[in-house]
């Protein structure tokens, strides 16, 4: 079966079951919509040309929609979040890394710490990774030593605690007791040319404050990862809204492949198989 | 809504040539001029544009009792949409309206607010493509509106099925960017504010209309003031800014009523206005409903004026009132039209900046026609005691050039009628200086004391100003006592950023500003001769001596500096006292027992002291450790001590003493204990074992 369509520049019009679809760039699945057109697959059209279908799906019961608002097993979900999962989704991301984050978020004790890291997320624009972490950065000394004392080793494959009652969670005091990191914004403010970029994973739930100062970009935690250190430029760090480690130099190959290889499940998992 | 589309003024033509027609060509251009180019503000248009055809078609249909629907966008559904219930159209409607620019169903009645025919394609100005769902008598037709590729709008069918949904018509088209939802939230609260019939509001969970905050409503019926100084023309739902080109020429004083936030609700067809809807079209017609809407305003503000002013029977009064609301843009041309239908003896109507003229009278008819004479003087807001003298003005009488007076109806203009037989000038200022607000006061006196002062008279001619009080029951300055805040006193000031380098003193003497002398405090003084103090001691050692003394009410004592011509003033004051005559009695009164118990001060600090005095309740009550250590404890911590300043003092002010004799007699008792208790003498460590000397002091006395 067929359905009167018109697709001219970036709109597209379509008429489904007696009702008019118009869409642009705006929809959430515009590409897979434009591409299951072309194809004739008007299955998955059907199954896509919904907003809030697609959402659900996704979602795979975790998410619910009342009126325009987002929500994640009866909790409102930040826009932050859901601005976050939609762009996973149109990235060909499985949900599994939202669900393991959100379950590690909800682990965190402070509400305020929560509410806060919304505003770092959204500011810092950095990614999570599968098991629901997310990655920020750090500025070491040469020796993996970290700046302020000088005693803590950053080196990769390090994981440095602290009690985290030990951590200032005023987030009016800006400079004081715990670990330290930072979104890319932050970098340029904080010790000299002279010192490494780490990449740290994060459990949200370790996180404890986000200072008020420089606008939201560097946080406080009890407890974190090395992951990796950065030798190119760290705003070319992170592509994507889901990620292993840092993309740049060697890993962007590993990184491009891993996408791809999450696109193609995600649109077999909607039927299409012959895609772009 | 009805055009007038009659040609005011056909042409007649004789013998002219071939009369060729002008046509406008079907291009791309042309359409994108007329649905787009059209519009400065796009989205706004779109949302007001669709709306109003809502509206129509509700109004068409008679279902104005329920509302019509705007769906905003937003992430899940990036798109707008307006849906009404009105009467829906058919295949034929449908393409004729919209495949028409200038194609309007609305222009044979004034109770619709559309008639261009431009509406309904205004979703051209932002997007190529939008969708139409056409709903009538259970039918449903889907079509799709869509720029060609030749860029001339066109229209497809898309689906036509049969459907139980309610007649009407579905706009609808995505929304380009996301950044663009706020703007369609923001540009609809700014569209719907004047709709008589708000929408039903989808897509957005806490929208929320617009509402004006209102000064006064319904000031005559269907003209509102608001909170803001902009005017603006509501017809069929849509608010038009209202900006008459040359409002004062177009008219007159009424053109100050629109700077008052003025929102006047006109009939459709009332105005003209531009085909983008965005502002009037000040066409005659279009100045002419304005006008007659503001002519039938000032005439109810006018009768309030008349109302209020003619309630104030005294025409200072009555001026007062009206000068205030004069500056007011929504009273003005009232006041105005007030003041020239009546004459109003206060008014100048030539004065474009000004409402009030002053009442002049010369100084020659005062003192001719009424026996008087004025002195004048202002006093200044924020100012006690100050006082300026006003002077008569040259000014034309008659155009004869005269010294005169000018009087301004004002609250606070003042007549002061001398009754008294002297002073009523300084009364007068004195009075009023008291009062820290602007005065203007006229002081009256007879100009030959031996007539009587026509005061009445002469206030009855300038219309009774109603502020006219006697000298007499005006407050009179007491003589006071010598007031010693007006006497220039230096206060002596310790400099504590002594610096030895720029040779500065410690001491200064510096003129005392803001120091407020009341009539009970004690004031200490001394007299000074040529800026040099008259002091048995240097003042600056006297100073430092005071403020190292250890007592109390010495230390802290300010002393001024008073000159010899203020003398008199100081020896009228008894709380005014000399500094050295204070000392004298205050060091009389210091006891050996006094001197005694400050020289403990000197002592304490031993050693042996501090080991035993958190233990000395463990020692015999006999004991003499205990017995000093407690008259040690007795002793008051003296802050800043220096005997030598003591000591000083007691010797210039009669009481010589030598303080290091009871300092050495305490010292001496210290060491006759300390001797008793001789292995103390060898312990210098703070860490001791303070059980150990205990235990130790107690075998002493025990085997004494």
């Amino acid at each position: 079966m067929s359905y009167p369509y018109i697709i001219q520049g970036k709109n597209i019009v379509v008429v489904i079951d007696n009702q008019p679809h118009t869409i642009s760039s705006t929809h959430i699945a515009y590409e897979r919509v434009k591409a299951a057109i072309r194809s004739n697959d008007w299955d998955t059209v059907k199954d896509i040309i919904d907003p809030k279908k697609v959402v659900l799906n996704y979602g795979a019961g975790h998410v619910s929609i009342q009126g325009e608002t987002l929500y994640w097993k009866e909790r409102e979900l930040h826009n932050t979040l859901s601005v976050r999962m939609i762009r996973m989704y149109q990235e060909g991301f499985p949900i599994e890394p939202m669900v393991a984050f959100m379950e590690n978020l909800m682990q965190n004790p402070s509400k305020r710490a929560v509410d806060e890291l919304y505003g770092f997320l959204e500011k810092g624009n950095l990614p999570i990774t599968p098991d629901g972490h997310f990655l920020a950065y750090k500025k070491v000394r040469r020796d993996y030593k970290d700046i302020h004392s000088g005693t803590m080793d950053n080196s990769v494959g390090q994981t440095v605690e602290m009690d985290r009652n030990q951590v200032d969670d005023n987030k009016d005091q800006t400079c004081s007791s715990g670990l330290h990191f930072c979104s890319l914004g932050y970098l340029d403010h904080f010790g000299g040319s002279e010192s490494r970029v780490m990449v740290l994973k994060i459990n949200p739930r370790d996180v404890v404050s986000i200072p008020s100062d420089y606008n939201d970009a560097k946080g406080r935690a009890c407890r974190y990862e090395v992951i990796d250190e950065i030798g190119g430029e760290p705003e070319e760090a992170f592509v994507a809204p889901v990620q292993e480690t840092q993309a740049n130099g060697v890993d962007a190959e590993v990184i491009r492949v891993a996408v791809e290889a999450a696109v193609k499940a995600a649109l077999a998992a909607h039927g299409v198989t012959n895609s772009q | 809504m009805i055009l007038n589309s009659t040609v005011e003024n056909p042409a007649i033509l004789s013998n002219v040539g071939q009369v060729g027609e002008f046509r406008i060509r079907n291009s791309a251009k042309a359409f994108n001029i007329l649905s787009s180019g059209l519009y400065a503000n796009k989205i706004r248009a779109i949302i007001r544009e669709l709306s109003c055809n809502a509206v129509d078609s509700h109004v068409a249909a008679g279902t104005t009792d329920t509302p019509f629907e705007v769906h905003l966008p937003n992430q899940l559904e990036p798109y707008f949409a307006v849906r009404d219930f009105g009467t829906g159209l058919n295949h034929e409607q449908v393409t004729n309206i919209y495949t028409t620019y200038f194609e309007s169903t609305k222009t044979t009645s004034n109770e619709f607010i559309g008639a261009l025919g431009l509406g309904s394609k205004s979703p051209f100005s932002y997007t190529d493509n939008f969708t139409v769902t056409a709903i009538q008598g259970g039918v449903k037709r889907i079509y799709s509106a869509f720029i060609n590729e030749e860029g001339v709008p066109s229209i497809a069918l898309m689906d036509t099925a049969g459907t139980a949904e309610r007649n009407g018509v579905e706009v609808k088209f995505s929304v380009n960017d996301q950044w663009d939802y706020s703007k369609f939230r923001d540009e609809a609260r700014s569209v719907f504010t004047y709709f008589r019939n708000r929408p039903a509001i989808t897509g957005m969970n806490n929208f929320q209309f617009n509402d004006v905050e209102y000064v006064e409503r319904d000031i005559i019926p269907g003209v509102h003031q608001a909170r803001s100084r902009r005017s603006m023309a509501v017809m069929g739902n849509i608010a038009y800014p209202v900006e008459v080109p040359n409002a004062e020429s177009n008219l007159g004083d009424l053109a100050r009523l629109l700077n008052c936030g003025l929102e006047m609700h006109f009939d459709i067809g009332e105005l003209d206005f531009q085909a983008s809807r965005e502002g009037l079209s000040y066409i005659p017609s279009t100045i002419d409903s304005i006008r007659t809407k503001l002519v039938a305003l000032n005439a109810k503000l006018a009768d309030h004026v008349v109302e209020r002013a003619n309630a104030k029977t005294n025409l200072w009064e009555r001026a007062i009132y009206l000068a205030g609301i004069a500056s007011n843009d929504l009273w003005s041309a009232a006041v105005r039209k007030y003041a020239a239908d009546t004459d109003f003896v206060f008014a100048d109507p030539t004065n474009r900046y000004g409402f009030l003229k002053s009442i002049q009278v010369a100084e020659e008819d005062l003192r001719t026609q009424y026996n008087l004479v004025i002195r004048a003087f202002s006093t200044r807001q924020g100012y006690a005691n100050k006082t300026k003298n006003i002077k008569a003005d040259g000014l034309y009488f008659d155009d004869q050039y005269k010294q005169g007076w000018a009087f301004m109806p004002s609250n606070n203009v003042v007549f002061v009628k001398n009754d008294t037989k002297t002073g009523a000038a300084n009364r007068a200022k004195f009075h009023y200086g008291q009062i820290k607000q602007e005065h203007r006061v006229y002081v009256l006196e007879a100009w030959d004391r031996k007539r009587p002062a026509l005061f009445d008279q002469f206030l009855a001619a300038i219309h009774n100003p109603p502020s006219a009080v006697f000298a007499s029951s005006l407050s009179q300055q007491e003589r006071e006592r010598a007031n010693m805040n007006k006497v220039g006193v230096l206060r002596l000031n310790y400099n504590d950023s002594y610096d030895a380098r720029r040779r500065s003193r410690t001491v200064s003497w510096d003129r005392d500003h803001g120091t407020v002398f009341t009539a009970t405090d004690t004031y200490y003084y001394l007299p000074l001769s040529n800026f040099e103090a008259e002091c048995r001691m240097d003042v600056e050692q006297l100073k430092t001596s005071l403020m190292k003394s250890g007592l109390d009410d010495v230390s802290k004592i300010t002393i001024y500096g008073v000159r010899k011509s203020h003398f008199k003033e100081v020896s009228e004051n008894p709380n005014w006292v000399n500094v050295e005559q204070f000392l004298e009695q205050r060091m009389a009164k210091i006891s050996d027992a006094d001197l005694e118990q400050m020289a403990l001060n000197l002592v304490d600090g031993h050693e042996v002291f501090s080991y035993t005095r958190d233990n000395k309740d463990k020692l015999n009550p006999n004991s003499p450790m205990r017995q000093l250590i407690e008259r040690v404890a007795k002793k008051t911590a003296i802050k800043d001590f220096d005997p030598v300043s003591l000591e000083r003092l007691l010797n210039k002010y009669g009481r010589p003493t030598k303080i290091e004799q009871f300092v050495t007699s305490i010292q001496k008792e210290c060491d006759s204990v300390l001797n008793r208790y001789p292995l103390l003498k060898s312990m210098n460590s703070y860490r001791v074992d303070r059980d150990a000397v205990t235990q130790y002091i107690n075998l002493i006395d025990n085997n004494q």
